[in-house]
């Protein structure tokens, strides 16, 4: 992988290419000052138009594969360059981004807070989780970075294997869905484009008479990327990631962490762009598991005896939810309603629970 | 009056001696108001300041969260370091809950609008804001309030002020405490009738009698000569002034109780009504 690094600090820099050095992964980071980014511009030009084109001579010459964006980058003394100007020429390029931040540990609040950025944000970037950038220790954002960029690179072979995705009508919902090796799942990714509009808006032609799609593999993967990983991964539903799974089959994290479980629930395993992000599992799937096992996969054969501990006992057989505040299965009767319009309508095991969202509401406005 | 004819002399030395005492109460009191005022105005001036502390503070948690990442790291190498390691990851932790809870509060208390939310819930926010502190000098903070109960339509900001002012100072009454008894915090909170009732009581020193009247006076505070002995004692004394205020702005009020609920030293009682008028 090819890994720009926008960065204003070198001291940073210095450690990921370290890190990534050490890992021997073969992954070649690129700072600005290797590949000549902040080098002034000129004057009298339009800004935004002159850093673009120095970023898509900087794609044609060194093919990034994916850009590592800080936050705060007013560091740079020869250029005037924000996050945002990065992602938009970066957007307008196809080349995915992971943004982070340095800061300290996370609290309630501020998850609250990236969430809110993720679904207003998270069409231009992935956020870096922040316990990857904020120690010392880079070991962990290796592994996570190359496990992106595994992701977007196929959905983009999969889109150039198949052109066809690209020119038929189908729309995002059909096209990831086919991506995705699940025509049926179309209907379930329907719910997640409701408030995200502007992610697959074909772009309106200058003259504002006719809008034309342009299907380059490269661009429509990275979108259908950021709107799988930000959005259906980051609110399960059609998709659940380990305590949304728990949730599904209303059983706590420890009890479906339990071998004999995790036999039971294989079948369902997601495979498919960023399934080595996190371990993620087919909703569908694990409904037919439940089903199999009678309603309840507590009453399995294999698990009767180990006395999985349920989310909530008055309904075994009934699915719970998932609160995304706090990444952990909760009794329905525990969920606030309804959720904030942040949350994407077809993530419908993703829910806050009621006593966090009495408590950060009013503060915070969700 | 002095040289008035028409008073008996000894009915006039007494007069004048009232006079006397009555001026000099005046001046006292006008020495302390503008005293008072001159202070506000140079601790406000100072707010300036604060900006480049928040700043310079979150760089120094940042630094503790790699000071952490790099101790735990050692601490493979060494395990004796790992207890520290642990220190510091806590510290870091609730430094990191100080920032995230004050960036909510000031950023709410710029829109100061009234609105609904249940008592229950921002009690517990504030609790667990201050819970390292109540921790660290073992002090259990106990709140009855129903998970229902609505707080009055209010800033909830203004409600959060009210609640870690007399929170603090019931912990700050706590520390200097030295008995066998455990050290005990009850904040409880009911709605009768049109009013809202929040009571924070206090196992703690007490408050002397001849104190009582001073302690709603600004920048009176029984913290600022002892801060090293106390390690709350950071007060400005503005903390009862401006909740008093604030209280008032929002047609309550604030006592002190003359008998606090058996058990407990010290109660403030604050009262307002569910729906306030006009902030």
């Amino acid at each position: 992988m090819n890994l720009l690094i926008i960065e204003d600090q070198s001291d940073f820099i210095g450690r990921v290419k370290a890190t990534f050095e050490a890992a021997g992964t073969g992954t070649k980071v690129l700072a600005p000052d290797d590949v000549g980014l902040v080098t002034k511009l000129e004057e009298g030009k339009s800004y935004e138009e002159q850093f673009f084109e120095r970023l898509q001579a900087i794609h044609k010459q060194y093919s990034i594969d994916l850009v590592l964006l800080d936050t705060d980058l007013s560091r740079f003394k020869e250029i005037a360059i924000s996050q945002s100007l990065c992602r938009q020429a970066l957007q307008e390029l196809g080349i995915p981004v992971c943004r982070y931040k340095k800061t300290y540990s996370q609290t309630n609040s501020n998850r609250l807070q990236d969430l809110k950025r993720i679904a207003r944000e998270g069409a231009s970037a992935v956020w870096v989780p922040p316990q990857l950038v904020n120690g010392e220790d880079l070991v962990a954002l290796v592994p996570w970075l190359e496990a992106v960029e595994q992701g977007f690179e196929k959905i983009r072979d999969r889109l150039i294997a198949e052109p066809v995705l690209l020119q038929r009508p189908l729309g995002p919902a059909g096209v990831l869905s086919r991506v995705l090796g699940k025509g049926t799942l179309r209907a379930d990714l329907l719910g997640y484009t409701a408030q995200n509009f502007f992610f697959f808006a074909a772009p309106i032609e200058e003259d504002g008479v006719g809008a034309k799609f342009t299907p380059n593999p490269q661009i429509a993967a990275t979108r259908l990327g950021y709107w799988l990983l930000n959005y259906i991964l980051t609110f399960p539903g059609p998709i659940l990631n380990v305590p949304a799974a728990a949730a599904m089959l209303n059983i706590d994290v420890d009890s479906f962490m339990n071998l004999e479980v995790q036999k039971l629930v294989e079948p369902a395993l997601y495979k498919g762009p960023f399934d080595a992000v996190a371990i993620y599992y087919w909703r569908d799937q694990l409904g037919s598991v439940v089903e199999a096992c009678g309603g309840d996969i507590a009453m399995a054969d294999s698990v009767k005896l180990l006395s999985l501990r349920y989310v909530d006992d008055k309904t075994p057989g009934a699915p719970s939810y998932y609160c995304v505040l706090t990444g952990a299965p909760i009794k329905r009767a525990d969920a606030a309603s309804p959720n904030p319009d942040w949350i994407p309508p077809g993530a419908d095991l993703t829910r806050i629970s009621q006593d966090l969202f009495e408590e950060l509401d009013p503060m915070l406005s969700m | 009056m002095r040289s008035s004819t028409d008073i008996e002399p000894e009915h006039r030395h007494r007069i004048v001696e009232q006079l006397k005492l009555a001026q000099q109460r005046i001046d006292s009191t006008e020495q302390y108001d503008k005293e008072s005022r001159t202070s506000l105005e140079l601790m406000s001036m100072m707010g300036v300041m604060a900006g480049f502390l928040t700043h310079e503070f979150e760089k120094a948690v940042g630094s503790l969260t790699n000071a952490a990442s790099i101790v735990k790291g050692l601490s493979k190498r060494d395990p004796t370091l790992a207890e520290l390691a642990d220190r510091i990851a806590i510290i870091e932790r609730n430094l990191a809950h100080y920032m995230s809870y004050m960036r909510m509060f000031i950023n709410k208390a710029r829109q100061p609008k009234s609105q609904a939310f249940k008592a229950a819930a921002q009690i517990r926010v504030v609790v667990q804001t201050l819970a390292p502190v109540a921790e660290a000098h073992d002090i259990d903070v106990q709140v009855d309030v129903d998970k229902a109960l609505e707080a009055p339509m209010m800033p909830v900001a203004a409600y959060h002020g009210i609640v870690a002012n007399l929170l603090s100072n019931a912990l700050k009454a706590l520390v200097p405490k030295r008995s066998d008894e455990p050290r005990r915090v009850r904040i409880y909170a009911t709605n009768d009738g049109g009013r809202h009732v929040l009571v924070c009581a206090d196992n703690g020193i007490g408050i002397p009698d001849y104190l009582r009247a001073r302690v709603w006076d600004p920048l009176y505070t029984t913290t600022a000569d002892g801060a090293e002995e106390n390690p709350l004692g950071s007060g400005l004394g503005l903390g009862l002034s401006v909740v008093r205020d604030v209280v008032r702005r929002l047609h309550g009020t604030i006592r002190l109780l003359d008998v606090p609920p058996p058990g407990y030293a010290t109660a403030f009682r604050v009262t307002l009504p569910l729906n306030v008028p006009v902030l």
